[in-house]
């Protein structure tokens, strides 16, 4: 791999706001599907309703934590090849690297695209800068 | 529908339009002699042989895809940016990577009648695609007199109308030069550079 040029850094605020923004939506979604407060106390006076609002509870934080699971992830730059999420890829393996933005509804993400398959660094701090100082010339 | 919501829409167009004409006005004049211009001239002059006068420009290239299939419709738009430097005979094309203010580059790549096989362009516009002696496409480049920051795909306020219409005469020189030096005769469409036999 040769010497390490540059590491982008996790954007940790960047995770715990879209956790934010989802687990918000997710407990707006459940309110309105048990009609309001009242309507949760309807569903907490039995047990079948405690069970079927904590199931549908779990899938919803599931959903609306998902992105902690990028708390992991990372990206470094090296002189012959990357390293993604701890794992190292060579040059010669991956070719040429682009950036993309992909953008579904209000939901965007950056990819960076390679021979061998494309990198979700939408959690990664400004990744296509660390691209450019390890491998292009700056002005 | 009540007149003033009707009256309320024209209002929103028009401030919109108002505020977006503002934009670009102010856009257009910070492009004059912005800090990106000048740095597509200091990449210019920091790749080409010392003593040597080129004329720098901004360029860019856009392709867009469309794929998909059954009810979903994806749309791709490629962007390519460039800082170019040419002279009678001669053509620099450096790659450009933008990231929020920052500007870097990458490997210059240098053209004369020599090592380029074809150009492919329309005589009086702005666009040229070069190709290599094996007829493979190496680089396309499209110029155009205003550039202004429209959105992080459009990052630059340059202002060129001098330097435009400069490389509008240099495209339709070189590509003679180039074409008329292997014996190519070019369509002047883009991708199509040989008509078909």
């Amino acid at each position: 791999m040769g010497r390490m040029l540059t590491q982008a850094n996790l954007n940790k605020t960047k995770i715990f706001l879209y956790v934010l923004c989802r687990v918000i939506i997710v407990i707006i979604i459940c309110l309105a599907g048990v009609r309001g407060f009242n309507g949760l106390k309807e569903w907490f006076s039995s047990f079948a309703g405690i069970m079927k609002f904590s199931i549908l509870f779990i899938i919803g934080m599931a959903i609306g934590l998902y992105p902690l699971i990028h708390l992991r992830d990372s990206l470094a730059f090296y002189e012959n090849g990357i390293s993604v999420n701890g794992r190292e890829y060579l040059f010669s393996d991956i070719g040429d690297i682009t950036f993309c933005d992909y953008r579904s509804g209000i939901m965007t993400q950056q990819l960076m695209k390679t021979n061998l398959r494309n990198f979700n660094v939408t959690y990664i701090e400004k990744p296509k800068k660390a691209y450019n100082e390890a491998y292009l010339n700056q002005v | 529908m009540e007149t003033k919501y009707i009256i309320i829409g024209v209002v929103v167009i028009v401030v919109l339009f108002v505020f977006y004409y503002i934009k670009i006005t102010i856009d257009e004049k910070k492009g004059q002699n912005s800090e990106e211009k000048q740095k597509v001239k200091d990449i210019i002059k920091k790749i080409t042989p010392e003593g040597e006068d080129y004329t720098a420009l901004y360029a860019v290239w856009e392709k867009i895809d469309i794929g998909g299939g059954g009810r979903t419709v994806t749309t791709t738009t490629h962007y390519w940016y460039y800082a170019v430097g040419f002279k009678p005979g001669e053509l620099y094309v450096v790659p450009l990577s933008f990231d929020g203010g920052d500007i870097s580059y990458g490997e210059p790549m240098n053209f004369t009648k020599e090592n380029t096989g074809m150009i492919n362009a329309k005589e009086g516009d702005s666009w040229m695609s070069i190709y290599d002696l094996e007829g493979k496409e190496i680089v396309s480049v499209l110029a155009g007199p205003s550039n202004t920051k429209d959105d992080k795909y459009h990052p630059v306020n340059i202002q060129q109308k001098e330097e435009y219409e400069a490389f509008c005469a240099f495209i339709k020189e070189f590509m003679k030069e180039v074409n008329d030096y292997h014996n190519v005769t070019v369509t002047g469409k883009v991708g199509k550079p040989l008509a078909k036999k």
